[in-house]
């Protein structure tokens, strides 16, 4: 009963018109920004993060959470339609969507995408709604020692879900720890690497500093793509899009299936879309009796991926909210926003601000809801605007980083910090060092510290505080196997494979 | 289209993180380790210092192996982008955020997306007075006026 009371609460703030308009403007800008190749929900997030300092938080939350849900779905469109994926999370979609369009099943892999995407929607937002308050109540009992375990334990996820390159994923999460050191401390106010300037006092600026990573920097790495207009040769009508009745028989139980899988892949810090959408795609594959026709246009492929990454855009922000640890790189770029606007995710908010928590669950039922009509419907218009150049829109998003990062503290000293941290997403991007981890640490660092000296200073037990709690120590255990595992596993592998007498098949 | 050895890039920057890292951690034993039985203000940049140095040196290692790979990046128009970036913020001292983003927006599209005039004047056009609506008059937050602040 308290569930559904919270929800009715819900849907009193989110059912407003002010409210309603936000979830649809975060909706359409993360379809564009999701349909777009090299740009992204992070990007987008961080563009109107200024605009939303207007704002009351919850109305801001809205809109920042549909845009990126939207982006989940906005990135099938150029993945079926063109094989070019929006980001990573739609790899899968583009592998098995693309094969549709080429079969002349454009339409159908359209609606779907999006109809799974809505599904992965609604079951996520409903164990959102149900593990959020049982979470936060753990987290209640979270001491010192526990947040700074489960703090840690969220910075070793990252390189133990990475396939490839774990060092870079390192190095990232040490530079953003590195840079969030910069400032006043905040037991002592000593002034820590400012350089005498006054304007690095209160730290790296994150908005700044968001914005010029992904606003800059990536988008100024994918300059080099060029327009992809001239490629969208296929035009789908609007009654092209509605598969036949007896095609969705076979896609019931594989939408459910993954959405579960994709949510809760997405509450694990690190693991993020992609994994999910591949894990789900695996687990339907394994799943399937005739396996031969993945990759050739597979309905129930193209259904594991789109509910797999959608669900696990859904499950990132259930640590965020609950606990106060972002899921995805997008979530952290979220929970920058949540601390400029003076809220502290965590297990108080439930309490604290119930209106802001259930509104925002109440807002992710409507604005899925308006995806799924919009996907649908409004296909040909999206469609139009994948052909503006990205020589217009590259400059574009430049002027509004530098009038959004300025409008922050009417400073111009941010705007250089921006282009700054512009330069270094760009040389990050080249060496193809992740940016997300980087982002994280900048956002977790000040927390992950104040949490371990208070720990150490309440305790007279020094580091053995964090082993002599049972919490800290289960939590600090299982940072440790997902560090040791990978690299047990790797040099497993390479043993067998120097010992394995079977040939290479041919 | 370019080619760039990502690999000996990545290597230089691993090289430069070692130094940087022990700087930090040298400078936080100045700040202060431990003061009173507590940690102090370099306690937590000390071992950030340490990570980084010893992250960097294993970046280093890892990336060697690849330093002579190339890939094709055009690094020259991306490197003009993010010049001609940079130009537009210095110009934004002089010449106020819209004057220069519209002398941005239309040099841009036009000089290194090639496309004609028109496009960037109309583009330039709707840009700057949407961002004059938004800012100057939704958020009331004035953005820089440069050579009209006499005015």
């Amino acid at each position: 009963m308290d569930l559904l009371a919270n929800l009715a609460l819900g849907f009193q703030a989110a059912l407003s018109p002010a409210n309603i308009g936000f979830v649809f403007i975060g909706a359409v800008v993360g379809t564009i920004f999701g349909a777009f190749p090299g740009l992204s929900a992070p990007t987008a997030i961080a563009l109107l993060l200024p605009l939303t300092f207007a704002l009351d938080p919850t109305s801001a939350v809205i809109m920042l959470a549909g845009i990126y849900y939207g982006s989940q779905y906005g990135n099938s469109i150029s993945a079926v339609l063109l094989g070019i994926p929006g980001d990573s999370a739609a790899v899968v979609t583009a592998i098995e969507g693309h094969k549709m369009t080429e079969q002349g099943r454009g339409g159908h892999a359209l609606t779907i995408a999006a109809t799974s995407s809505f599904t992965a929607g609604i079951i996520g937002v409903m164990i959102f709604a149900a593990a959020g308050p049982p979470l936060a109540w753990f987290g209640l009992r979270f001491g010192d020692a526990e947040y700074a375990a489960v703090i840690l334990l969220a910075f070793c996820m990252l390189p133990a879900f990475a396939t490839e390159g774990r060092i870079k994923m390192v190095v990232a999460v040490v530079l953003g720890l590195m840079l969030a050191t910069i400032g006043l401390d905040y037991a002592t106010a000593r002034p820590r690497f400012t350089f005498n300037q006054t304007f690095l006092l209160d730290g790296v600026p994150f908005v700044a500093a968001i914005i010029g990573l992904f606003g800059i920097g990536d988008v100024l790495y994918n300059a080099g793509i060029g327009g992809i207009a001239s490629r969208i040769s296929t035009t789908i009508r609007l009654r092209e899009l509605v598969p036949p009745a007896r095609a969705w028989r076979p896609l019931g139980a594989p939408m459910l299936r993954s959405s579960v899988l994709g949510f809760f892949i997405g509450v694990l810090p690190g693991a993020g879309a992609t994994i999910a959408s591949f894990a789900a795609y695996a687990m339907e594959r394994a799943i399937a009796r005739d396996k031969t026709t993945f990759g050739q246009g597979r309905a129930e492929g193209l259904v594991a991926g789109e509910a797999g990454n959608s669900g696990a855009s859904i499950g990132a922000m259930l640590p965020m909210i609950a606990l106060g640890i972002p899921g995805s790189g997008a979530t952290a770029v979220m929970l920058g926003g949540f601390l400029i606007w003076g809220l502290e995710p965590g297990p108080t908010l439930f309490e604290r601000d119930p209106v802001f928590v259930w509104g925002l669950i109440a807002s992710m039922l409507i604005g899925n809801v308006m995806l799924l009509a919009m996907n649908v419907l409004l296909v040909p218009a999206f469609t139009w605007v994948l052909k503006v150049p990205y020589a217009v829109l590259a400059p574009l998003i430049v002027v509004f980083c530098a009038a959004g990062t300025y409008a922050v503290n009417n400073s111009f000293a941010d705007v250089w910090i921006m282009m700054a941290f512009g330069a270094l997403g760009y040389l990050l991007r080249l060496m193809n060092v992740p940016l997300a981890p980087l982002v994280l640490g900048l956002v977790l660092g000040p927390a992950f510290e104040s949490h371990l000296r208070r720990a150490l200073q309440i305790s007279d037990q020094g580091l053995l505080t964090f082993v002599t709690r049972p919490l800290s120590a289960s939590i600090l255990a299982l940072a440790a196997i997902l560090v040791v595992a990978p690299l047990v596993v790797a040099r497993y592998r390479a043993r067998h494979r120097a010992t394995d007498p079977t040939p290479a098949p041919r | 289209m370019g080619s760039v050895r990502t690999g000996l890039i990545t290597c230089l920057f691993g090289a430069l993180l070692v130094p940087l890292g022990l700087a930090v951690t040298f400078e936080s034993i100045e700040l202060g380790y431990i003061r009173y039985g507590v940690p102090a203000a370099g306690f937590f940049p000390f071992w950030a210092g340490l990570a980084l140095a010893i992250s960097g040196a294993l970046l280093v290692l890892v990336s060697w192996r690849e330093r002579r790979a190339r890939h094709d990046l055009d690094w020259p128009v991306q490197l003009t982008w993010l010049a001609a970036a940079f130009v537009f913020v210095l110009a934004t001292h002089w010449l106020g955020l819209l004057l220069s983003g519209f002398v941005f927006l239309v040099l841009t599209i036009r000089v290194l997306g090639g496309l004609p005039v028109w496009v960037g004047l109309l583009t330039a056009t709707l840009a700057c007075g949407l961002l004059w609506l938004v800012f100057e008059v939704w958020l009331l937050v004035p953005l820089p006026p440069g050579l009209f602040e006499s005015l």
